[in-house]
């Protein structure tokens, strides 16, 4: 990370928020009720909503939101308010499946949203292709955020400090606090770091506009040199690609299974709703003012070229943190946040693969028959088998999983049908959904690999996403209603009925 | 039993977000400035906030499932 050095005094209080990570998950970890995936995966689905909101805010915010964003706002200026839009539309995207899907969670015990699929649809294949694309989506996430680790923490030791030691230094510690801690102690972790995040980017925010200038300043300054960047064309192909953008992001981001079964724990609906409720105010806390940091950047340092303006906020935390002992430690404040976005991430995604790998490839497929004890047991090693092989892919890069990288929420948007149409629709069957899985993911995915990530300004992920439905519908039309839509029936859409009454006793939850 | 899943609700949202794509400003107001910054902008930001509202309200006032559910 180019543009500063921590020095003694940061890189110390960094390192205590580190050691507190590390009591945290020892405390959670003799916190634990017994030994099984309830607990260890979902934390007894017992979170308030204190704690739910830092931690969910934590991990869908990571290092390349403070970093990455505000450099993309520097390259297109406004056109990056698409970044808070599609922000808020991940959680207008969880009301189309989380009101039904958080009861029956809670109902029927599921801790991935696999577990839903299969008692839906009972097909093991079309479980294990949904897994396929979910744990992608994640495992890319979690890459990401080990890579950050690297390249952030060269800035500690002033830029002399290799690569390789911040992924595995900062993973190790990730790894040991979800490793005994489980679900309970990185939620708990993240809620510490979400505090820290909101502190660091309302600092950041403050000394920005202190140091470089107002927001109309710097407009007018762009406005001269760039007016692309103020003033966007019209352009139809742009305007389709907007509402493409807009629709890909939300939706895929909200299927990030990590993110899904956070929501899972919490302790009841009315947690959940205050959760996701404040969730929808964060975007105007960070993604906004984030766009309006890389606007101020596009003034103050003009000039720098795609992979120069990816340091532009590591720029502006160097410029400031020279100014004075005040506005150094409120850098180091800003870049610990930048720190703790990154791994309250790489926690959450790192349970989740766990969760996946063991319910539904272990206990799926593997040794069905193990007993919970054992199963928490495996899932304890996984992290460490799943963080050994991010650190191998981090360090020895392929150019393959660089373009596949790419891709991940083209595969995701895949399985949206397989949830929503399932939670609604009783003659949504397994042969019309699994269709309709495999022709979008090869659509979505084939287009891509073929060099074409756009067709007439519309993702791949988009078009495939088309073509999904359409399957789905045409073909559970075609498939006439068999006993599955009756079980479907009494098992789920029963559940929901418009007249009922409230249960006795539940008025408070 | 409320659920936001609803044509009605849907419909506020689907509006929002057409109107969130910036396609329908006149080409004259395009380069307008206010508070400092492009009229496009300025009004982008209005609905943000309007979409922020609106899922906030969606979320705590038409989604009351779990206590209608008997275990």
């Amino acid at each position: 990370m180019g543009g500063f050095a921590l020095g003694l005094g940061g890189s110390i209080f960094l390192f205590g928020l580190l050691i507190t990570m590390l009591g945290i998950g020892y405390y959670s970890y003799t916190k634990r009720t017994s030994e099984s995936l309830e607990d260890y995966l979902m934390a007894n689905r017992g979170v308030g909503a204190a704690i739910l909101v830092f931690s969910l805010f934590a991990t869908q915010y990571s290092g390349n939101t403070m970093i990455g964003h505000p450099a993309r706002a520097y390259r297109i200026g406004f056109g990056h308010l698409q970044f808070p839009v599609f922000m808020i539309l991940v959680v207008v995207s969880y009301l189309l499946f989380m009101p039904r899907l958080y009861v029956l969670a809670k109902k029927y015990r599921y801790i991935t949203v696999t577990d839903y699929l299969m008692d839906r649809y009972s097909c093991r294949s079309l479980n294990f292709m949904a897994s396929l694309l979910m744990l992608w989506g994640i495992f890319i996430q979690f890459i990401e955020q080990m890579q950050a680790t690297g390249t952030l923490f060269q800035g500690v030791g002033g830029g002399h400090t290799p690569y390789w030691v911040g992924v595995v230094f900062l993973g190790a510690v990730v790894l040991v606090y979800v490793m005994f801690g489980g679900m309970r102690g990185a939620v708990l972790v993240q809620a510490m770091q979400g505090f820290v995040m909101l502190l660091g980017v309302f600092l950041f925010v403050g000394y920005v506009l202190a140091n470089f200038g107002s927001l109309g300043h710097a407009v007018s300054v762009v406005a001269a040199t760039a007016p692309q960047k103020i003033f966007i064309p019209h352009d139809p192909k742009a305007i389709l690609g907007w509402f493409s953008t807009l629709l890909l992001m939300g939706l895929g981001a909200s299927l990030y299974a990590s993110s899904i079964q956070q929501l899972f724990v919490a302790a009841n609906e009315k947690t959940l709703k205050a959760s996701l409720a404040r969730m929808a105010l964060f975007p105007l806390m960070m993604p906004l003012l984030l766009v309006f940091i890389g606007i101020i950047g596009a003034a103050a340092f003009p000039g720098l070229g795609t992979m120069e303006s990816e340091q532009v906020v590591p720029l502006m935390i160097g410029t400031m943190m020279k100014h004075s002992v005040v506005s150094y430690w409120a850098m180091v404040i800003v870049f610990s946040a930048i720190i703790m976005a990154t791994l309250s991430t790489a926690s959450g995604v790192l349970i989740s693969i766990t969760s996946i790998l063991v319910k539904d490839f272990y206990k799926g497929f593997i040794n069905q028959q193990a007993s919970d004890q054992r199963a928490t047991l495996v899932a304890r090693l996984t992290n460490i088998v799943a963080i050994i092989i991010g650190m191998l892919l981090v360090l020895k890069p392929s150019a393959t999983l660089w373009r596949l990288m790419e891709i991940k929420f083209e595969g995701l948007v895949q399985v949206a049908p397989a949830i929503i149409l399932g939670l609604y629709w009783p003659r949504a069957n397994k042969i019309s959904i699994s269709t309709g899985l495999v022709v979008g993911s090869i659509i979505a995915i084939g287009l891509n690999l073929s060099g074409n990530p756009t067709f007439l300004g519309v993702h791949a992920g988009m078009w495939g996403l088309i073509a999904n439905v359409l399957c789905v519908v045409v073909l559970s039309y075609a498939v006439p209603v068999t006993e599955e839509a009756r079980a479907y029936e009494a098992r789920f859409r029963s559940l929901f009925r418009t007249n009922a009454k409230p249960v006795p006793g539940t008025a408070g939850r | 039993m409320k659920e936001p899943m609803t044509w009605g609700i849907w419909f506020g949202f689907i509006l929002l977000i057409i109107f969130l794509v910036p396609w329908w400003y006149p080409a004259d107001l395009f380069s307008t400035m206010i508070f400092g910054i492009p009229f496009w902008a300025f009004a982008e930001i209005v609905l943000i906030v309007c979409l922020t509202a609106y899922t906030y309200y969606v979320i705590m006032k038409k989604w009351d499932v779990e206590r209608f559910l008997k275990d």
